[in-house]
Order: structure tokens, then sequence, then C-alpha cells
């Protein structure tokens, strides 16, 4: 798993140095030893050679018994190779003669000691087998390359040693090989080295190669990917040139290069629509604005002249005449509750956000206070549970706990004992406001929540129907939501969902 | 309802007819006697409080009744101009608007009113508006005395 989270240029590295330096290691150990193999083989045709020579050149001398012959053709021998040992041994195995004098006289089995061949040879003796043997000695740090050659009894040598014997004695040449393992383990390092400078100049090459074509874009791509929505929206951004490859990478500069082009677009889009809501938010405002005071004025005069009318001009009006003037100012009164409604509801939507994290329960509390006459008038039993910390702008939310408190107290007034339960609904992650008051068909549950849309007529329950708009529309710029269970005569329930802290 | 200075006028700045004639009926029927003088835009106020030219400066009004939108100049400009002016700034301005506007609260405290009010839509309520206007500003409350 952790090679899986390493950069993409460690993971090229690590898999060429796993998937070259192991096979090359494997066939420069195979060369090396089959190398050395071949070395100590050529040694031993050298010895063998060296023997057949050696025997040709004594074989004469030791026939006609020369002895001072054999001897020089020994010390010449000496003098061409000097680390070379040869000496002939009789068949009691006593060395005769030898390339080294202190040797003469002494038996040859304290001078073999790779015993396992002594025994061979000393079988070949008895049996006349093979003629020549060699093999390996080691003698404490030196190693040896030892060939004995048999002297087998010939015509010419009857005459002196008759005939009984098929085998005469020996004649053994004892090479010294260190210097040769010495050379083959130079060879070896050389090769090692060799092959590993080649494996790690091929494996620099490739990597080279690998991150100039894939790593080196898909980094420039990374880089350039970062920030990026933030970098477009500072004007930071210039899409890069498209390299015109045509393979994975090449495709995914193009992918990435469109994927940029159309963030520069949306992001125009955005501005644009942007600066159009800013302006259409300006407009909206000062139109607010001019709701507020212009559409007043004529209200107020409507209501004014209407009541000087009554104070001033009683005796001139009958009983239908005040009548109607009283409908006059009823309606300006209700027009300009109307007028109020609209624009708590467009502040609803214009006003500032400032969220911090506040305990819900502590604004339900503050909420509930506006009412508390009423409760104590009415006994109604209002239960507050435990609530969570909340994200949210504390002014607004508690205007909406406020709202839904005062549906809950007026549509609960008809009940015998009025009941208000606010709790924390674990199942829905939402506050929850349920009341046993005159409830509602939950087919009108859309309904609701819109501006001026009511269920109930004004004799029954007064308002105008802005609340739960105000409400919704409060919940709904915390990113929150709001939803209702009721049925007619069953009271009702009221979630509100927000973002909990 | 008796006036400690009854010799001193009352500025009423205010656009609109109706709403010009519906204040002098609150104001006559709180039995408010002082004279008053009425401005129809923000320029016609400027002229009542500064004069139209020369040295001499206009008595300074016990009270001014404030609405902020005016035409040529507006209301807060005019409370601005009152404010900045040493000899005016001690005259009480009450701003009498149609306006709840968080904003245009603000400024105005910001440029030192004396006092804020919603006209109501109700003319009962008005009236009674205006009696406590007269009746904390003209009869309760002391101001110094404005140099000519």
């Amino acid at each position: 798993m952790r090679f899986v989270q390493k950069s993409l240029s460690r993971k090229i590295l690590t898999i060429l140095t796993v998937s070259l330096v192991i096979p090359i290691s494997i066939i420069i150990y195979l060369s090396a030893s089959f190398q050395a193999r071949n070395m100590i083989k050529e040694m031993t045709v050298f010895g063998n050679e060296l023997a057949h020579a050696m025997y040709a050149g004594i074989r004469y001398p030791m026939s006609v018994g020369d002895s001072a012959a054999v001897s020089k053709q020994l010390l010449d021998m000496r003098e061409k190779l000097q680390d070379v040992d040869v000496y002939v041994t009789d068949y009691a195995q006593q060395i005769v003669y030898g390339t080294r004098s202190e040797l003469i006289g002494k038996t040859v089995d304290n001078e073999i000691y790779n015993q396992d061949y002594w025994r061979k040879i000393q079988e070949s003796f008895r049996a006349v087998g093979e003629t020549q043997i060699t093999f390996e000695e080691k003698i404490g740090p030196n190693r040896f390359l030892t060939t004995v050659q048999l002297l087998p009894n010939q015509v010419d040598c009857h005459h002196c040693h008759g005939a009984t014997q098929d085998i005469l004695g020996s004649m053994v040449v004892r090479t010294p090989t260190n210097h040769t393992y010495q050379v083959i383990r130079t060879q070896t390092g050389r090769v090692v080295l060799l092959g590993l400078v080649g494996t790690c100049i091929v494996i620099f090459l490739i990597y080279t190669m690998l991150t100039n074509h894939v790593t080196t874009p898909v980094n420039r791509l990374g880089a350039d990917m970062k920030n990026l929505p933030e970098r477009i929206a500072a004007g930071d951004y210039l899409a890069p040139e498209p390299s015109g490859r045509e393979d994975e990478v090449g495709h995914l500069e193009r992918s990435f290069g469109e994927m940029a082009n159309d963030l520069l677009e949306k992001r125009a889009v955005i501005e644009r629509t942007n600066r159009e809501l800013t302006t259409i938010n300006r407009e909206l405002e000062a139109f607010a604005y001019s709701v507020s005071h212009d559409l007043r004025a004529p209200l107020r005069n409507i209501d004014g002249f209407s009541k000087i009318l009554l104070d001033d001009y009683q005796e001139k009006l009958d009983e239908t005449g005040r009548h109607y003037l009283n409908r006059v100012r009823s309606g300006a009164t209700k027009m300009s509750q109307l007028i109020d409604d609209i624009l708590s509801f467009s502040r609803a939507s214009r006003t500032e956000i400032n969220p911090r994290v506040i305990d819900a329960n502590s604004l339900v509390n503050e909420a509930l206070r506006d009412f508390s006459e009423t409760i104590k008038a009415r006994d109604i039993n209002v239960r507050v549970k435990d609530l969570p910390n909340i994200n949210c702008d504390p002014n607004m939310i508690r205007t909406v706990f406020s709202n839904l408190i005062s549906n809950a107290i007026k549509y609960s007034r008809d009940v015998e004992r009025a009941e208000l339960l606010i709790d924390y609904d674990e199942t829905n992650k939402a506050i929850r406001f349920k009341d046993n008051g005159v409830g509602f068909d939950i087919k009108y549950q859309e309904k609701i929540f819109q501006v001026f849309q009511r269920l109930h007529l004004p004799e029954e329950y007064e308002g105008t129907g802005i609340g739960l708009a105000i409400v919704k529309r409060m919940i709904e710029r915390h990113q929150g939501s709001i939803w209702a269970e009721s049925e007619p005569g069953k009271g009702a329930t009221f979630y509100v969902r927000l973002p909990v802290a | 309802m008796m006036l400690s200075n009854p010799m001193k006028n009352i500025l009423l700045v205010e656009d609109n007819p109706d709403d010009v004639e519906l204040a002098l009926h609150a104001l006559k029927r709180n039995n408010i006697l002082n004279p008053i003088d009425v401005a129809r835009d923000g320029q016609a106020a400027l002229d009542v409080l500064f004069g139209t030219g020369g040295d001499s400066h206009p008595e300074a009004p016990a009270l001014i009744l404030l609405d902020l939108k005016l035409p040529k100049v507006d209301g807060i400009d005019v409370l601005r101009r009152i404010k900045d002016d040493s000899r005016l700034k001690n005259v009480p301005v009450v701003v009498l608007t149609s306006s709840k506007e968080e904003k245009d609260i603000v400024e105005s405290y910001n440029l030192g009113v004396n006092s804020y009010i919603r006209k109501p839509v109700d003319f009962e309520q008005f009236v009674e508006t205006v009696r406590y206007i007269g009746y904390y500003w003209l009869l309760l409350n002391e101001a110094p005395v404005v140099p000519r």
C-alpha cells in the first residue's frame, strides 16, 4: 500500500530498478561463474599438457637410466616455470627426482593433501586404470592444481625393472592456482562493476525518458490544477499551449485545457450574472425603500383625513357614512400591515447573515420569553428538551423560533389544555416544535410556507400569512430546511433542520 | 398645553402637502401654538435656517421636524448642515419619516439627530406622537439659548 502512495517518478524508478537489477545481477553471476569454470578447465588442460610434455621429456633418460639427464630436465623446467613443482616417484611412492631437491627421498602421500584423490591414485597404481588424474588441492591459504601421471612399465623398462610390475611409479606436476583465482576474482569484480554501472546508466536513461514524457507533463498539469478556481478568479491563469501529443498524456493535457477553458468561461458567466444580480438587488432595495416610504404616505393621508372627517364633521355624517369611513380606515391599516410584512420578508432575504455557534436552548428560551404572559395566562404546557448547538445567525433564528412558537400558541388557543413540546429529533436531525392545536391538512404543506397564503379566515385566526414564509426563507438562507407533519384537529409538528455545530 | 417658549417657531420640513396638512392638524389638536414654518424641500429648509443671503441670520427655531425623503436637498444632508453649523447644532432635530430602514436610523444618529420617529399610519397614533414630541421637546426639555 505504501508503494501505491509514492509519487509517480518514485514508482517508475522502483519498477525500473527491480526489473533491471535482478535479471542483470543473475546474468552477471552466471557469466562470472561460467568464466571461472572455463578458466579452471583451461588450467586443467594446461596441467595435463604440462604433465604429458614432462613425461615425454624424461621418458628417454629414464629408460636408459640417465638420472643426471632426468635431474637436468627437471631443473630446466624449474627455471622456466618457477612456481610449478614436478617430482617423480618410484613404486613405493618415494620421491626419486624433483624440481625441489629437499623433496627427494620423501614419500609422496605426505605431499598429496587431497586424500580422496590419493586413494584413487593408489587404486590406479594397483589396477592400471586411468593413467592421468588431475585434481585441485588446498594447502593452507594456497590452492594447487595437481596432475598425477602414472608411469607404466613398458618394454624398454624391463631391462632394469623387470616385467612383473605394471606400474613403475608416478610423476606429479603441481601448479599453484592462487594467482588464477585472483585473476578470476578481479575479472568477476570488473564484470559486476561494469554491469552495475551499465545498468545504472540504462536505468537513468529510461527514467529520464519516462519522466520527461510522463511525469513532468503530469506534474505540470497537477501544478496547473492546484488552486485553479481561485487563480482563474484572480485572473492569474492562462490555459497552457497543448503539446500536440497523441498519447494518454496528450489526451490528458487536452482534457485539462478544455476543462480550464470551460472554467474560465463559466467564471465569466458567473461574474456577469453576479453583476446583474447585484444590480437587481440594488434595485430591489431601492424598491423596498420606496415601498416603505412612498406607499405608506398616501395610506397615512387616507387614514388621517378619514379620522378628521369622523371627528370634525360628525354631525354631517349618518351611521352608515361613519361605518364606511371606519371601513376605509381599517383598509388603510390592513394595507399598512401588508406593506410591513412585505418589507419584513424582503429584509429576511436581504439582511446579511452573521453565523456563529450558539446553544439552541438559549435561543428557544429567549423566544419563549416574549410569550411568557400568554403562556402563564392560558397555562400552556411548554416543555423544552435538550437541544444541540447550532451554527446560525442568532437574530434570524430567534425570529424563526419566535414565529413557530407564536403559531403554536395561536392555533392551540381553542384547545382545553394547550401543549408545546420543543425537542431534538435524532432521526431527522431536526429541532421539532410539536403542538396540539387545530393542525391542518398536510396536502397544504407547500402552501403554508408561501407569502400571504393562509388556511384560515381572518376572523378565526388573525394574521397576514407572512410568518412561515419568513421562517422558510431564513432557514433556507442557512442552508437548512423546514417541513411539517399535521392532521386537522390533531396538532401540528414543524421540523427545523439547521447546520448543527 | 402651556409652552415655555411660545414665541419661537417650529420648522416643519415636509414635501407632501397632505402630510403637511395632517401635521398642522395634529399640532393644532395638541394645542401647540408656536408659529410654524413649513419648508417643502431641503433647499427651502436651508433657506429658512441659514437665510437666503446677506449677513443677517434668521432666528433659530425651537424645534425642527424633518422628513428624510425630500426633493432637491435630501433630509440627511439638511441634518448634516444643521449639525455642522456651530449656531444651529444645539437646536433639537426630530426626524419624522415613513422609513424604518436601519441605515437611515444609523446615519441620522451618526449625524447627531435628537430623535428618530416613524410616522404611524393610524392618525390617532400620529396625533399622540405629535403630542409627545411637543410635550417633550418644547415643554420638558431645557435647550440652550441659540444666539442670533
